[in-house]
């Protein structure tokens, strides 16, 4: 039977957001993850529009640096996302 | 004569480490909860020249993160008191405490004459001053910060990117959150500070391409420090206008 649901990790600093896991649609788009966390400050803090990420946040998907919010998810994913840290 | 105090050290990194390290002049920008830890291990590793500069003075406020200070230090000037400290634990080091701070006029001074400049301080503004100017003078540099009870540090070479490749700029941005605000777990500090003392000595040594092109972060939850790959970017205004001149 082919399956047709992946896995999603999404971690997310505590700071400006609360990480988790889900299912969802395989092809689903990284902004549908984004959409799904259902954390609309977040998505303000970390989208400029619905097809680029704010030049101040870094969007890893299984270990690669990704720019485009359109790419469609193939397999179970972690998905990472990073600001810049300003304490000291 | 080989110093008794490194025989644990020069097992690993042998006299010609040992001998890298006391010719090294290192500057740390900030004398807070990084610039203890990371000043601490400076010194005890036997670094010869350090510059610290910090314009704040201790408050009862940083007594939980920023070790090298007690309770008999408050309203003291941090840096004053960090330099007769470390001169405690070695006093065969030269140390420059500079209660100044760091901005756009006097960032070029400085950071000259050093072969490694570490930020550990505690705003955005300075790590871009710092970025541009270690761009502009080509001195390589570690950038050393920490939110809340996650932290992270990276290696810049100049050559292979800088903090602008990453985050091109901070000054029309309101997302990264206030360390004021979101606050600091204690021991975080003594985790990304050691962390990045670490680095920095094995920088000095020559072992740093072990370290470029990687961010590093930690997660305390998970007591877990992963690596995240970064490129330089081709456009970017600082490192690239450096090479290009």
């Amino acid at each position: 039977m082919t399956k047709n649901t992946i896995m999603v990790n999404v971690t997310i600093p505590r700071a400006i957001g609360e990480s988790t896991s889900f299912t969802l649609e395989i092809n689903s788009t990284v902004l549908s993850v984004i959409e799904k966390l259902n954390q609309p400050v977040l998505k303000d803090k970390i989208m400029r529009n619905d097809y680029e990420f704010n030049q101040f946040s870094l969007i890893y998907v299984n270990d690669r640096r990704i720019k485009d919010s359109q790419i469609q998810l193939t397999s179970d994913t972690d998905i990472e996302i990073i600001i810049p840290m300003a304490g000291g | 004569m080989q110093d008794e105090r490194y025989i644990r050290q020069v097992k690993l990194i042998g006299e010609e480490g040992q001998e890298k390290l006391k010719s090294s002049s290192v500057l740390i920008v900030g004398c807070g909860g990084l610039g203890c830890p990371i000043s601490l291990y400076m010194a005890t590793a036997g670094v010869g020249k350090l510059t610290l500069i910090d314009d704040d003075v201790v408050s009862l406020s940083n007594l939980h993160r920023q070790i090298l200070f007690g309770f008999n230090d408050i309203g003291m000037v941090k840096v004053d008191i960090a330099k007769k400290k470390l001169l405690d634990l070695n006093p065969r080091m030269e140390i420059t405490s500079i209660n100044e701070r760091l901005d756009i006029n006097n960032v070029k001074r400085h950071i000259s004459n050093h072969d490694l400049i570490i930020l550990g301080c505690d705003d955005l503004d300075t790590r871009y001053i710092v970025n541009d100017a270690c761009c502009d003078m080509n001195i390589p540099y570690i950038n050393a910060s920490v939110l809340g009870d996650e932290g992270s540090v990276t290696y810049f070479d100049i050559v292979n990117g800088c903090y602008r490749c990453i985050f091109p700029d901070a000054k029309s941005n309101n997302l990264t959150p206030r360390p004021e605000d979101i606050g600091v777990l204690g021991p975080l500090v003594g985790v990304i500070g050691t962390a990045t003392a670490t680095m920095a000595i094995e920088i000095l040594i020559n072992n740093e391409s072990y370290y470029v092109n990687n961010m590093y972060v930690f997660d305390s939850l998970k007591l877990k420090m992963k690596g995240y790959s970064f490129e330089k970017s081709h456009s970017c205004i600082s490192c690239c206008k450096q090479i290009s001149m």
